[in-house]
Formats: C-alpha cells, sequence, structure tokens
C-alpha cells in the first residue's frame, strides 16, 4: 500500500463517519440549528484569538521543522492539538451543530490574515478539522458532553486536516509509516490538548459571566443553584 | 499615545486601498497558493519582488512600517535559510565554510523555504493594513452572500484583534501590581502566556457581549436580510484581475502537474 492509498482510506473513513453522524441526527431535527447572535459571536470570538495565538504556534512549528530536518513534521505534529482547541471548545460551550465548524472555519480566516506561514492552506485547514471535530459530538447526538466524547472530538480533527498538508509539505514521499506516524501524534495531541484545555477554559468562562445565554452557562446556573461545585 | 499595532487597518488613498476587500482577499489567497507551490528559489524571488512592489507602490507602505510588522519574522526566515543551507543535503558543492561543504541544492531549497514564508507574512500584513473590516464583512455580506449575521460576528472579532497586545499590558500590569513577577525563558513565557490567556479571553467575550447587547437593543438581527448604504462592487477591472489570478494559479499547478517545472524536496528520498 503506498501513502496516496493511505489517504483514500482516509477520506473514505472521514466519509463514512459524517454519513453515519447524519444518519445517527436525521430523526431528532438537530442536523442545522440556529445560533444566536451572542453565540455567532463566541465562535467568532474564540476562534480568531485562537487563530491569532495559533500564528506564533505554527513559527515554532516551522523552528521544528527547520531544527529536526526529515523529523520535523512529526515534531510539528506533536503541537499541532493547540490548533484544534477552538472546535472542540465551541461546541462544548454551544453544544449545536456546527459550532466547531464555523469556529475553525473563523480560525483559519484569522490565521491567514494574521500572517499564519502555511498561508492559505489554513483555510481548508480549518474548516476540515471543525468539521472532523463536530462530528465526534454528533455520534452522540449533540447530549453527551463527556470528557471521552470532548477527546474525541480533538482526536478527530486532524484526520482529513493532514491530506493538504501532506501535498503542500511534500511528505508524502516519505513513506507510509512515517505519515502514519504523523496522523497519530496528531490524533493524540488533539485529544490531549482537548483534554487539558477544553472543560477548564470552558468552566472558567462560563463562572465569569461572559457566556450568557449559552448551553454550558444554563448548566453552570444549574450547579450553582444546586449548590455543587462544578 | 498608545503603540498601535502593524496588522491593523490604516485609511489610505492608495491604489490597493480603493480595490474592492474581495479582489484584494484573492490576491492573498494567490500569493499563497502561488508561493506554496514553488520550492525554486527563482520562483519565489519573483513572487516575493510582487508583493514587496505592491507594499511598496501600490499599498503606499513605508519600508519602515514594513519592517516594524514583519521584523521578527524576518529574523526567523533569515534563522531558518542559515540553518537549512547548513544542515540540509546536497550534491553539488558550491562553497565551504569552516569546513563544512554548503550545497547548491540545499541553498537554493532554504532560500526559497525562507522567502515564502516571508512573502506569506507580508502578503497578509499589506492586506490586513489595506482592508477595512468593516468593507470586509460588507462584501461577504453583499458579494460572497455569507449571512449577515455571521459576517457582523466575524467583524466584531477582528475589531478585538488589535486590541489583544494593549489588553495583554493591562493584564500585566495588573497582576504585577498584585505582585506576580516577570518570568523569563521559554517555559517562563509558556507559563506566562497560560496566565494571560483567561483574563484576554474573559475580557474579549465581556466587550464582544457589551456590543451584542447594544446591537440586539438597535433590533440586529429582527430581519433575514439587510441593507447597505455603501456596499462596496468589484469593478470591471477588479474582475479583470481576478481572472487574471485564477489564471495563474491554475496555469502554475498545471505546469506542475505535467512537470513543465520541476518542485524538487530535498527532505524527500529521490
Amino acid at each position: 500500500m503506498n501513502v496516496g492509498t493511505l489517504y483514500g482510506i482516509v477520506v473514505v473513513i472521514g466519509a463514512i463517519l459524517a454519513l453515519f453522524a447524519y444518519m445517527r441526527n436525521r430523526g431528532t431535527g438537530t442536523v442545522v440549528i440556529g445560533f444566536t447572535l451572542m453565540e455567532i459571536v463566541i465562535m467568532a470570538i474564540i476562534g480568531v484569538i485562537n487563530g491569532v495565538l495559533g500564528t506564533p504556534n505554527a513559527m515554532l512549528g516551522r523552528l521544528f521543522m527547520t531544527f529536526s530536518g526529515s523529523y520535523g513534521f512529526l515534531a510539528f505534529a506533536a503541537i499541532c492539538g493547540g490548533f484544534y482547541i477552538s472546535g472542540p471548545l465551541c461546541a462544548y460551550i454551544i453544544r449545536k451543530p456546527g459550532a466547531a465548524t464555523i469556529a475553525e472555519t473563523m480560525n483559519g480566516v484569522a490565521q491567514v490574515l494574521s500572517g499564519n506561514p502555511n498561508g492559505v492552506m489554513v483555510l481548508g485547514a480549518g474548516f476540515l478539522q471543525g468539521f472532523m471535530s463536530d462530528l465526534a459530538f454528533a455520534f452522540y447526538g449533540y447530549k453527551r458532553w463527556t470528557l471521552g466524547v470532548v477527546a474525541l472530538s480533538g482526536a478527530l480533527a486532524p484526520l482529513l486536516q493532514q491530506i493538504p498538508e501532506v501535498y503542500f509539505f511534500g511528505v508524502g514521499d516519505m513513506g507510509l509509516g512515517y505519515n502514519l506516524l504523523a496522523l497519530a501524534i496528531r490524533m493524540v495531541s488533539g485529544a490531549v490538548y482537548a483534554i487539558v484545555l477544553v472543560r477548564p477554559i470552558a468552566r472558567g468562562l462560563a463562572k465569569a459571566g461572559v457566556l450568557r445565554g449559552t448551553a454550558i452557562a444554563d448548566e453552570e446556573g444549574k450547579t450553582r443553584l444546586a449548590g455543587q461545585v462544578a | 499615545m498608545a503603540r498601535t499595532t502593524a496588522f491593523q487597518f490604516r485609511a489610505g488613498d492608495s491604489i490597493f486601498h480603493r480595490l474592492d476587500p474581495l479582489t484584494k482577499f484573492a490576491w492573498v489567497l494567490t500569493i499563497s497558493f502561488l508561493a506554496f507551490g514553488a520550492y525554486i528559489a527563482w520562483v519565489q524571488i519573483i513572487i516575493t519582488a510582487i508583493v514587496l512592489i505592491t507594499a511598496l507602490v501600490f499599498a503606499k507602505l513605508s519600508p519602515r512600517e514594513i519592517l516594524r510588522g514583519t521584523w521578527l519574522f524576518l529574523i526567523a526566515c533569515v534563522s531558518f535559510f542559515f540553518i537549512q543551507t547548513l544542515t540540509l543535503p546536497g550534491s553539488t558543492e558550491i562553497l565551504r565554510i569552516l569546513d563544512k561543504p554548503i550545497y547548491m541544492e540545499s541553498a537554493d531549497y532554504a532560500l526559497a523555504s525562507a522567502l515564502r514564508i516571508y512573502t506569506i507574512i507580508l502578503g497578509s500584513l499589506v492586506f490586513v493594513r489595506a482592508t477595512d473590516p468593516r468593507e470586509l464583512a460588507i462584501a461577504l455580506v453583499t458579494q460572497m452572500r455569507v449571512p449577515y449575521r455571521i459576517a457582523y460576528a466575524f467583524f466584531i472579532a477582528l475589531r478585538i484583534v488589535p486590541t489583544i497586545e494593549e489588553e495583554i499590558k493591562i493584564i500585566r500590569s495588573a497582576q504585577a501590581v498584585r505582585g506576580v513577577d516577570r518570568q523569563r525563558g521559554l517555559m517562563g513565557r509558556i507559563r506566562e502566556t497560560k496566565r494571560y490567556a483567561m483574563p484576554l479571553l474573559v475580557g474579549a467575550l465581556r466587550k464582544a457581549s457589551t456590543m451584542v447587547m447594544s446591537m440586539e437593543s438597535r433590533g440586529f438581527g429582527a430581519y433575514p436580510q439587510r441593507t447597505f448604504v455603501e456596499a462596496p462592487q468589484m469593478g470591471a477591472g477588479a474582475r479583470v484581475l481576478c481572472v487574471v489570478m485564477l489564471c495563474c494559479v491554475l496555469g502554475w499547478y498545471t505546469a506542475l502537474a505535467f512537470g513543465f517545472v520541476h518542485s524538487f524536496y530535498v527532505f524527500a528520498p529521490s
């Protein structure tokens, strides 16, 4: 099997997962839900701030690639989780279909505008990683918000997103094992970043009272009323 | 007077300022596509020259402004060039430095790689400096048919970005008053970033929340469509420019695909 076949299989897996998520939510009427203005603004702010902060992260990635030679792409994969945060975070806060996709797409635009050295590639990458992040929550009908689902959301983000990078960075010629390892590292990185950052940030923001009208703010309010500590 | 961020819109009367936002965005995308499709130094030199000419002549940015906005990236790019030239493998030796051979292939790749990063960053700087975020939001609604609530939310977020630097200074001062010392070194900087991230996010969301309340109280979002008094239009010249840019990208990638232009990667085993 060559690298082209590998990524062909990855695309098919992505499509099957998307189809499965769609079938799972088809009868529930949750495929498309309108967002309030505040929710859209939250997605935009988180997406844009993560995007702007992602530019120094991308420079660090270039540094890794420069210093580590052929292993640079693998070293970069380890810090990629930082780019995937806005999707799971917005989905966890807003809890509506499409939140991760919109947030990550805005993240991509913000990265292009703030001079990300990976250029236009981050636009497509943003959409793909957000779309895959959304699927993790869609598998559970946007009803389960455990740490495991958040981790799955972070882990799925790079599944399709790695494909354009492989082309643009020219690592397709590095062999099957290299590409599989890069994908595995990215998925682990995405899951770890999501586990470590998503819930503490979302809870912190909800406690600060800046997420009014969102699902997590409602949950936080109920928790306080019940006298529990989140 | 507070120091303004380099990556921030400044009103002007240059040719680039007068172009509609979507044509300018198409220009950034074209530069990015062309720069990413070439690992050859001479191609990158031409692209860099085009972007520099656009910045200096068409967008009327001064060399000082360009340097102020990109000096950090410039240092990084120069470092990348030297490191890659010294470390990458090659076959055609051109000179020796301290008994270490320097190869033509590695120097060519390193120069292309460094220029590519700089070109993309400079392209973004030119776009951001010459494009009013409000006009961009309106163009997204009127020309790209993006729902206006999403376009305006993005506009709000873009308006907050230039204030981030100032916000970080305020947070730093507030923490210093409470006895939190600044940290040195890479790990210290990472810990500092963690400490600033939450207050920064809370501050940005609080500001946005106030804006949203104000907009909703004025009836924003009440209707599915929205009209604008002054919407940017893509003129005939801009349309021609977009077609030319599209042809350039398609032509370049077709040439690459059919092997008319040789794109090689030093890292990859042949």
